[in-house]
């Protein structure tokens, strides 16, 4: 590889990483983890790059490669806290001070707990949405479907959340 | 003041950004009620995507590090060059430094019963003494 390719490489990771980070703890919601996968990512798409025939493509590339990787990593991530789970019954995981925490890191809170509920589809959608540099057309890409169901799958999602939130 | 109970799930689809039908619309225009109504859920909607931006607007703690291994062939030529010239170093330095081989003990036994078997005196001349 020339010492040109190098550089242009790392000047894609450069503009991509904020992204791939973000596809990855949209999927995770843990910093650490979403952190290894970006770097795992970029790891794969410097391993596999002459696979990559359009470069134009790398942006939609890496991004696939995250979504791969991180949901990889949930499910290991599941598997493994089910075996700790199941080690320690009764174990209380989210003992939060409701009554210390202000009304906005409530809201937060609340918030984030309808996220999580909603069911996956949903869930990612809403996520990968709310990250800046992705617009439907980019994240039906990613996921494989088209960008109308992108749009319908987002309506449900907030529609669900409001009214988790709400009642 | 109570919003119209009937229009509850056509005021959440609005106010996650669907258009309202003519209809509705015109009933938004007739009931302050609903258009209140309308209002709160849209501002929720827009705290709720607030809250969902903030947590995805996050970044890596650290640069992802893009230090890949560079394999230029000038290096490699030059490291392997450096290899075995290593290697004969280490070659011609063991060949130079190795110890004698010394005489294995085993050589040097003899059989206690030896002596018996060697014919140093005959058996007629000791008789003859």
């Amino acid at each position: 590889m020339k010492e040109d390719e190098y550089a242009d490489f790392e000047r894609r990771v450069r503009e991509n990483q904020r992204m791939v980070y973000q596809i990855a703890h949209a999927v995770l919601r843990n910093p650490e983890d979403a952190e290894d996968v970006a770097q795992e990512t970029f790891a794969r798409a410097h391993e596999k790059r002459a696979a990559l025939r359009d470069p134009a493509r790398f942006r939609a590339w890496v991004a696939q490669i995250s979504r791969r990787f991180a949901l990889n990593r949930l499910r290991a991530n599941i598997r493994t806290r089910r075996r700790e789970e199941a080690s320690t019954p009764n174990a209380e995981l989210h003992a939060v001070d409701i009554a210390g925490i202000a009304e906005e890191r409530v809201f937060v809170q609340r918030v984030r707990s309808a996220i999580e509920q909603l069911p996956e589809k949903l869930r990612e959608v809403m996520l990968l949405s709310a990250i800046q540099d992705l617009d439907h057309a980019a994240i039906a890409q990613m996921l494989g479907i088209p960008e109308g169901t992108v749009r319908s799958r987002l309506h449900l999602a907030r529609k669900q959340l409001l009214r988790t939130v709400d009642r | 003041m109570t919003y119209c109970r009937q229009h509850d799930d056509l005021l959440d689809d609005v106010a996650v950004g669907s258009a309202p039908s003519a209809e509705f619309a015109a009933h938004l225009n007739a009931c302050a009620a609903c258009a209140a109504e309308l209002e709160r859920r849209a501002a929720l909607v827009a705290r709720i995507d607030g809250v969902a931006r903030a947590w995805m607007d996050a970044s890596p703690r650290t640069e992802i590090s893009v230090r890949f291994e560079r394999s230029h062939p000038w290096r490699i030529a030059v490291v392997g060059a450096a290899l075995a010239a290593a290697l004969a170093v280490l070659f011609v330095t063991g060949y130079v430094l190795r110890k004698p081989v010394s005489t294995p003990t085993i050589l040097s036994w003899q059989s206690p019963t030896a002596d018996l078997l060697r014919p140093s005196v005959s058996v007629l001349d000791t008789h003859s003494l």
